[in-house]
């Protein structure tokens, strides 16, 4: 067999698998929507390469590194609407996720928990709920224990396995420590941190891809503290790039073309395997590659789409689609939000962004308090601690409760960056069947071609977790020197999509054809080589941050491929 | 220029409030004082422009009321938000276009040169999406030009008239055009006076000073003992019981800090405006209720066992 893969998409999952393959002997053809923003890539040594980024809010919020509203829109409506016959309630940038060589990892928080020994067997552990779709995976905790080891070391971790509750230690066996130590904690996160103990929580350092030290070529972080949303000026996070494509770029057997849109999988008449697929140029050229092998690696909305614009004759409701599962269970990780109210400026932007999580929220919680919500267990997720706001992104949120105005600018002096801290808890998203991502009837991309539809409500599990464990959030009143406190759980403010960058499910992987997409090797059921290695194969999606079990699980889909292939 | 001699504002600009005249009553003689003119230089007059004068002045007179002066704080006047919008409007009359500063560093965090100030050139993409957000049918130039004409039209003297009056011509407006040009400029004023000053705004950054923020820090960052033991300080003494209730939503949707994606809805045009609608589900949201009573009981307990021990 030809060891030769095309890879759609360069982010986190793409970029793990082109350099898995390529150390593996194969040679790769990454095609990227996005285009380059960090000079020097794959040509300079590493720890050498340029950026475009700074420590500019304006560039973020004008939308660098994402791709355009206007010119790939998305479209969205909630589950009510959907079966009132609503085509669509909003449509545009739904700016989840960037379009990057490089992915969204170019401007992510580098957030990097394990999922837990327990998420892989959820089903069978605690039973069904009824109106969601909650299935085992198909692998478990011990099949990525290897992988997030390596992706740990290859795009630098910092953490403390000392400091780590017993609870986490257990659900997440680790033979070593972490590659590097943590960065010293914020001052407004210890102060939360205190509120928590008060709880009888356990808060320790967040494991994060951010160098602690110089590592790689690469500097140590030196706090400025706009992380989440900016490109790291000095190059201290670690990332796709840095983990992956470019050490991937650099042994010669690996190319990216941006600029490149997909759109269609073609294959053999009998719809068994693919031989090419096709893309558009950003000017309407049309380009068809000949491909042996197929790796899907566009994130969970874009991975659907495409399955579904390859339908054929063979394939006549997308492809690898005999189940009517591609697009289904489309999860995205619902927060509550809350923080402490401060008389003083506590610097909460000084600091490693959030330096702190704990995982006293994660569950699963059962018994009387939970059945009176009406489902029969609620899971949460991590709760990261301690994090502030750069001031456009607070103002324009300021703004909507002050109005505009003396009240604002009065408001602002105290605002996001100055006497309010916050957390952010991770809430597991269940699947469900209803909320999926279709072709939109009407609106098209810049190529003509149908934009993505996201139907979508939370469960009311998700409303019933926000209830249940927002309450605990109360915790920031008990943060020294709070005079206030908030909570906003989104799951019950909004029956629609909430802000998130985590995506998940669309293409779920299981053992049986009838109930799942892929099979647990990330291959379609239905087409002999085309492979998904995104987080679109995820079952169920756990309350943890996921790029690095992306990362781990793509590293997993694309060894297994490559062995394969060698026998 | 085209605000009036602040000192004597003119009596048919006054009357040209309508209504707004009456509810002048009872406002602090301050509450009138119309802004000052901030100095002009060089840079200035040779920034591409697409506003004529007359709208220009206009904008001016909006800006200055979504981030007013204060007591030793400037506004959005003072900090040239009004002409970095228009440069803005402007931004492909310049090559590169005014849309992306460069990176990594300003000089404003121990870098010997200023990369902000060098744009980044767009690719096709890029300026295919920017042209038509800018340029395009119901873009931004639109929207301001019909917006600052309606607003002229609607409101004679506009940018002549007191704070106040212009304040409620502003709010009270029934004017869709007026509408729409407010929502955008609250966005682009928010933006231009809070970000980096190489986009026009936040002039010599008295935005970042005014409310407390560092500004970029980068290469230099950040040392241990700064994060671990920063010299904090009181705030500003702002209604403070009232201010968490009023911030809930709102303050709280912000630190979605480490996984926002807000901002990028609608291209990061209208983030204000879905905050607002949440902030409106929130407000009608039995189920608060009952979370607000649970918190109360766990602070009340863990209060209870401190007392206790």
């Amino acid at each position: 067999m030809s060891r030769e893969a095309v890879v759609v998409g360069s982010g986190a999952a793409g970029s793990a698998v082109a350099w898995e393959l390529a150390r593996q002997g194969w040679d790769v053809t990454i095609l990227e929507r996005g285009t380059h923003l960090r000079p020097g890539l794959g040509q300079r040594p590493a720890g050498r390469l340029g950026t475009t980024y700074g420590s500019d809010e304006i560039k973020g919020l004008r939308g660098y590194g994402f791709p355009d509203g206007l010119l790939e829109p998305v479209t969205t409506r909630t589950q009510a609407q959907a079966r009132a016959g609503v085509a669509r309630s909003a449509q545009g940038a739904l700016g989840q996720l960037g379009a990057a060589v490089g992915g969204t990892t170019l401007h992510y928080n580098a957030k990097t928990p394990r999922f837990w020994g327990q998420d892989f067997t959820q089903r069978s552990d605690l039973g069904p709920v009824p109106e969601a779709a909650v299935a085992d995976w198909p692998i478990d905790y011990d099949d990525l224990a290897p992988f997030y080891d390596l992706v740990e070391d290859r795009i630098g971790v910092q953490g403390d396995r000392a400091a780590t509750p017993a609870r986490t230690r257990a659900q997440t066996p680790r033979t070593r420590d972490f590659p590097m130590p943590p960065n010293p904690t914020g001052y407004a996160a210890g102060l939360l941190a205190q509120g928590a103990r008060a709880l009888g929580w356990e808060p320790y350092p967040y494991p994060a891809a951010v160098n602690s030290r110089p590592r790689d070529g690469r500097p140590a972080c030196n706090a400025c503290g706009l992380c989440s949303g900016f490109g790291c000026p000095i190059d201290a996070r670690g990332d796709a790039i840095a983990g992956f494509l470019h050490p991937a770029l650099r042994s010669g057997r690996v190319r990216v073309i941006d600029r490149a849109w997909v759109h269609r999988i073609e294959t053999t008449r009998d719809g068994r395997r693919a031989r090419a697929v096709h893309w558009h140029d950003v000017d309407g050229g049309s380009h068809r590659l000949a491909a042996t092998t197929v790796v899907l690696a566009g994130s969970p909305i874009n991975t659907a789409r495409l399955l579904l614009l390859s339908r054929s004759t063979a394939h006549p409701d997308g492809l690898g689609n005999g189940s009517d599962l591609v697009g289904r269970h489309m999860m995205f990780h619902n927060f509550t939000l809350a923080g402490s109210v401060f008389a003083e400026h506590v610097e909460p932007l000084r600091a490693q962004s959030t330096t702190l999580v704990l995982d006293d929220l994660v569950g699963p919680f059962r018994g009387a308090p939970v059945r009176e919500l009406g489902v029969p267990y609620v899971v949460g997720g991590l709760l990261q601690v301690g994090s502030g706001a750069p001031p456009i992104q607070g103002a324009s949120m300021l703004a909507a409760y002050t109005g505009w105005g003396l009240a604002l600018k009065e408001v602002m002096k105290a605002g996001l960056h100055a006497g309010i801290a916050g957390s952010q808890l991770v809430h597991q998203d269940l699947p469900q069947a209803a909320n999926r991502v279709d072709l939109d009837p009407r609106v098209r991309d810049l190529h003509g071609l149908p934009a993505p539809r996201v139907t979508y409500s939370p469960h009311r599990h998700e409303q019933a977790a926000a209830t249940l464990l927002g309450a605990q959030l109360a915790m920031h009143r008990l943060a020294p020197g709070a005079v206030g406190a908030l909570v906003l759980p989104f799951p019950l403010l909004s029956d629609g999509i909430t802000n998130t960058a985590h995506l998940a499910g669309t293409a779920r992987m299981g053992t049986d054809p009838r109930h799942s997409v892929c099979a647990p090797s990330g291959r379609l059921h239905e087409v002999e080589n085309v492979y998904v290695a995104d987080a679109s194969t995820w079952p169920t999606f756990p309350g943890f941050n996921p790029t690095l079990t992306i990362m781990a699980n793509a590293v997993r889909i694309a060894r297994g491929l490559a062995e394969r292939s060698a026998t | 220029m085209d605000l009036p001699d602040p000192s004597f504002p003119s009596r048919r600009g006054l009357l040209g409030g309508g209504v707004a005249v009456l509810a002048l009553a009872g406002l602090p003689p301050a509450a009138l004082a119309l802004p000052s003119e901030p100095a002009d230089d060089g840079a200035d007059r040779q920034r591409p422009s697409f506003l004529s004068p007359g709208e220009l002045g206009t904008l001016r007179g909006v800006v200055d009321r979504i981030v007013p002066a204060d007591d030793g704080t400037p506004g959005a006047l003072a900090t040239r938000c009004a002409e970095a919008i228009d440069t803005l409007l402007a931004a492909f009359d310049t090559d590169p276009p005014r849309i992306y500063a460069g990176g990594p560093f300003s000089d404003r965090g121990g870098a010997r040169r200023n990369d902000f100030a060098r744009f980044l050139p767009l690719d096709r993409y890029e300026s295919r999406a920017w042209r038509r957000r800018i340029e395009g049918p119901g873009g931004f130039r639109e929207v301001y030009r019909r917006g600052l004409r309606a607003l002229a039209a609607t409101t004679p003297g506009f940018a002549a008239l007191p704070g106040p009056v212009r304040d409620l011509a502003l709010r009270g407006t029934q004017d869709a055009a007026v509408r729409r040009l407010l929502d955008l400029a609250v966005t682009h004023t928010l933006e231009l006076h809070f970000g980096a000053p190489e986009y026009g705004g936040n002039r010599a950054t008295a935005g970042w000073r005014g409310i407390g923020f560092d500004g970029d820090r980068q290469p230099r960052g950040y040392t241990r003992r700064e994060v671990e033991r920063p010299r904090t300080r009181p705030l500003p003494l702002l209604a403070l019981p009232s201010t968490p209730a009023m911030l809930g939503a709102a303050a709280a949707l912000t630190w979605a800090g480490s996984d926002d994606a807000l901002g990028h809805l609608a291209g990061g045009a209208d983030h204000g405006a879905l905050t607002a609608l949440v902030g409106e589900r929130l407000a009608a949201l039995p189920q608060l209720t009952d979370l607000h009573a649970r918190a109360d009981a766990i602070v009340a307990r863990v209060r209870g066992e401190e007392e206790a021990r």
